[in-house]
């Protein structure tokens, strides 16, 4: 049996069940908007011999040590409890604190045991850390922005002195704000007036700006590299003749090719961070350089597949049956 | 810029004509006409580099050339690389995949396939069958509708189409009822209405006309088109519209359209897998447009769905051919309704194959 631990709306997860159907393998999708409880843990003679969890809102039951493979695309297992009632505030509240760090350890314990189960991601890969993926790609060769974590305007002066224009991004995933009147989304974007820093400020990051020729976006599953090139031709220097071009604003995403050497220290890095798959982003400068971004352990690969005619959803299922039998 | 290689982007697929050529833009769902010359040029230089390419023309071509390239690049077809970057750029995966062994399905709804319904979506849904039309060519009762979408209802069917008879109950607001109960149904279709009318949001649609009319197998035109990566490749090697489709007519029996006589056996006695076993059911699912005259010389056969039905040429010869002439020929770029069209003659297509 096959877990998928995901989101009501997530249509890759939709894509890659209607493979596993294709193929007519037993799976059980569970999402962050089900009602979890969990009915029984049970540890004897040195294994875990039931972890039996009851989907109340659909009524399924499910014993995770039956599940042969495991694929974490989002969300979490959401198991829900009843605080009693009638009692007083104060004890209220303690035990909210207690069933809370109670559950915590539970959930924690069904994750780490997911986690040596056979398959594709966990969920401690949401938690993951851009810079130390930064270092670790660097490590091993490849080429990463120069990157400074700073809280003060005199740091990024210097900094940016260093290098001819500067960007700043999230260390973490970034804010997307929605209100009626007010949306964020948190872009990588160009320091611009850096005179208007205040003197200090929160920790920041902050990295060169790269000369692009190409935004490439990987989907990497268990040693093959499926890329992807965004081209934009205004990156392109390049002029066929001294007309101005009027060209349109959406860009093309077309099958790339990485070089073997590239490939291979990318491989190296997901083995190294202990990832089966992810999403990579590495840019194609104008030097003819890779440059390393970032990697999504749980990215989307839809924007890769579909215009690739890549079939990543299938491989994914393939992967995953393959997972459950070996 | 001499030194620079050309490459045109792998979605944007030229497909040669006899009298034009058309650049199919996969991504941006749209194509444009080129010259028979450029899809040539397109074909030689692609991968070489721009100096090679203006080279090979004499200097009196060269503004054409220039002028060629100047709309393939405002257009956004083509890109550059430098020779040491070739290699990064791979041809498209040319596969078509689908999940199951059919796609598509009508099925007549009638006093004989009514009650085997169940059994006739449960075998399409094992089958993998995403959009399914469902057509009655006698009153049926909403209630009779509701208990066959029923069946449906936790399937993994992308979209429902009704074809129904009108009957004084069947009214705008019965069927948007219907529709909000069963949401996987896109559009209905009333036929022999007492009058015309359209619903814009739930897609209804009241016909005067009767069911023979409104289904009557139609030639291609530009409204049967479409340019997108799915159909292109499976467009390569299959026929784009018998391809992964079964139908049930109104007395039972598996086919592969309504409109054919061939039929492969009853559904009360067999079933759809061994239908699927019967190589000669996925006969017409190979005729490509490659293999079809005249088709095989027109530079929307990628795009078109056409509904005709492929008659298949002798044993002593290869490929296939339509009964009639398609409202388009190829071999003058011309529609019906435009001024010099001719329909198809047989001898110019044998002037073709020679």
């Amino acid at each position: 049996m096959i877990l998928i631990v995901s989101e009501e709306m997530d249509l890759t997860t939709n894509e890659v069940i209607d493979w596993l159907r294709y193929y007519k393998q037993d799976y059980i999708r569970v999402n962050k908007e089900d009602t979890v409880v969990i009915e029984k843990i049970s540890i004897a003679n040195g294994k875990v011999s039931a972890i039996q969890l009851h989907v109340t809102n659909r009524d399924l039951r499910i014993d995770l040590t039956t599940i042969s493979a495991y694929w974490y695309r989002k969300g979490n297992l959401n198991f829900r409890y009843k605080l009693p009632q009638n009692i007083d505030a104060e004890l209220k509240e303690s035990l909210r604190d207690l069933l809370y760090r109670e559950k915590y350890k539970m959930m924690e314990f069904i994750h780490l045991y997911l986690k040596t189960v056979n398959g594709i991601g966990c969920i401690y890969d949401d938690a993951r850390n851009k810079l130390d993926h930064l270092l670790e790609a660097s490590k091993l060769g490849l080429l990463v922005p120069d990157t400074l974590i700073t809280s003060n305007k005199d740091s990024v002066i210097e900094f940016e002195g260093n290098n001819e224009a500067i960007v700043t991004k999230a260390i973490s995933e970034g804010l997307s704000f929605f209100t009626d009147n007010l949306k964020i989304f948190g872009y990588t974007s160009l320091i611009e007036e850096k005179s208007k820093l205040p003197e200090s400020f929160f920790p920041t990051l902050f990295q060169k700006k790269i000369e692009k020729q190409y935004d490439l976006r990987i989907f990497y599953l268990d040693g093959t590299c499926y890329s992807s090139a965004v081209v934009s031709q205004n990156d392109q220097e390049t002029e066929i003749d001294f007309r101005r071009y009027n060209l349109e604003k959406s860009n093309r995403i077309i099958p790339f090719q990485l070089p073997k050497d590239i490939e291979a220290k990318l491989d190296k890095l997901m083995v190294n961070l202990n990832y089966k798959s992810g999403s990579i982003d590495l840019v194609y400068t104008k030097e003819k350089e890779f440059v390393f971004l970032e990697i999504n352990p749980v990215g989307q690969f839809a924007q890769v597949s579909e215009p690739c005619n890549y079939y990543l959803e299938d491989h994914v299922a393939q992967y995953l049956i393959h997972a459950a039998t070996h | 810029m001499n030194e620079k290689i050309l490459l045109v982007f792998e979605d944007c697929k030229v497909v040669k004509g006899y009298r034009r050529s058309a650049i199919y833009d996969l991504c941006r769902n749209e194509f444009k006409f080129i010259p028979n010359s450029l899809a040539q040029i397109i074909t030689d230089f692609k991968g070489k580099t721009v100096g090679k390419l203006l080279s090979s023309f004499s200097s009196d071509d060269q503004p054409v050339i220039k002028e060629y390239l100047h709309f393939l690049f405002q257009h956004e077809y083509i890109h550059f690389c430098d020779a040491d970057e070739v290699d990064f750029f791979p041809e498209l995966n040319q596969e078509f995949k689908y999940l199951g062994e059919i796609s598509n399905s009508i099925i007549e709804l009638s006093p004989t396939t009514i009650p085997l319904f169940e059994s006739i979506a449960t075998q399409l849904i094992t089958q993998g069958c995403s959009y399914l039309e469902l057509r009655a060519h006698e009153v049926c009762t909403l209630a009779e509708f509701s208990n066959v979408l029923t069946y449906l209802k936790d399937a993994p069917i992308r979209s429902i189409s009704l074809v129904v008879k009108y009957s004084p109950k069947l009214t705008v607001a019965t069927l948007s009822d219907l529709i909000s109960n069963h949401p996987r149904v896109i559009s209905v279709l009333v036929h022999s209405a007492e009058a015309s009318s359209f619903e814009e949001k739930k897609s209804i649609l009241f016909s005067k006309d009767n069911l023979q009319r409104l289904i009557k197998t139609k030639l291609p035109s530009p409204s049967s088109f479409n340019v997108n990566s799915q159909l292109y490749h499976e467009s390569q090697t299959f026929n784009a519209f018998f391809n992964q489709k079964v139908c049930v007519d109104q007395a039972g029996y598996w086919k592969n359209g309504l409109e054919l006589d061939q039929t492969f056996g009853h559904v009360a006695s067999t079933l759809l897998q061994d239908v699927l076993q019967n190589s000669a059911f996925k006969r017409l699912w190979h005729a490509q447009k490659d293999d079809i005259d005249t088709c095989k010389h027109c530079e929307f056969r990628y795009m078109c769905v056409d509904a005709r039905t492929p008659i298949q040429k002798n044993d002593d010869e290869t490929g296939w051919h339509f009964k009639g002439s398609c409202n388009y020929n190829p071999y003058i770029a011309k529609w019906r309704h435009e001024e010099g069209f001719e329909p198809i003659s047989k001898s110019l297509e044998v002037g073709v194959e020679q």
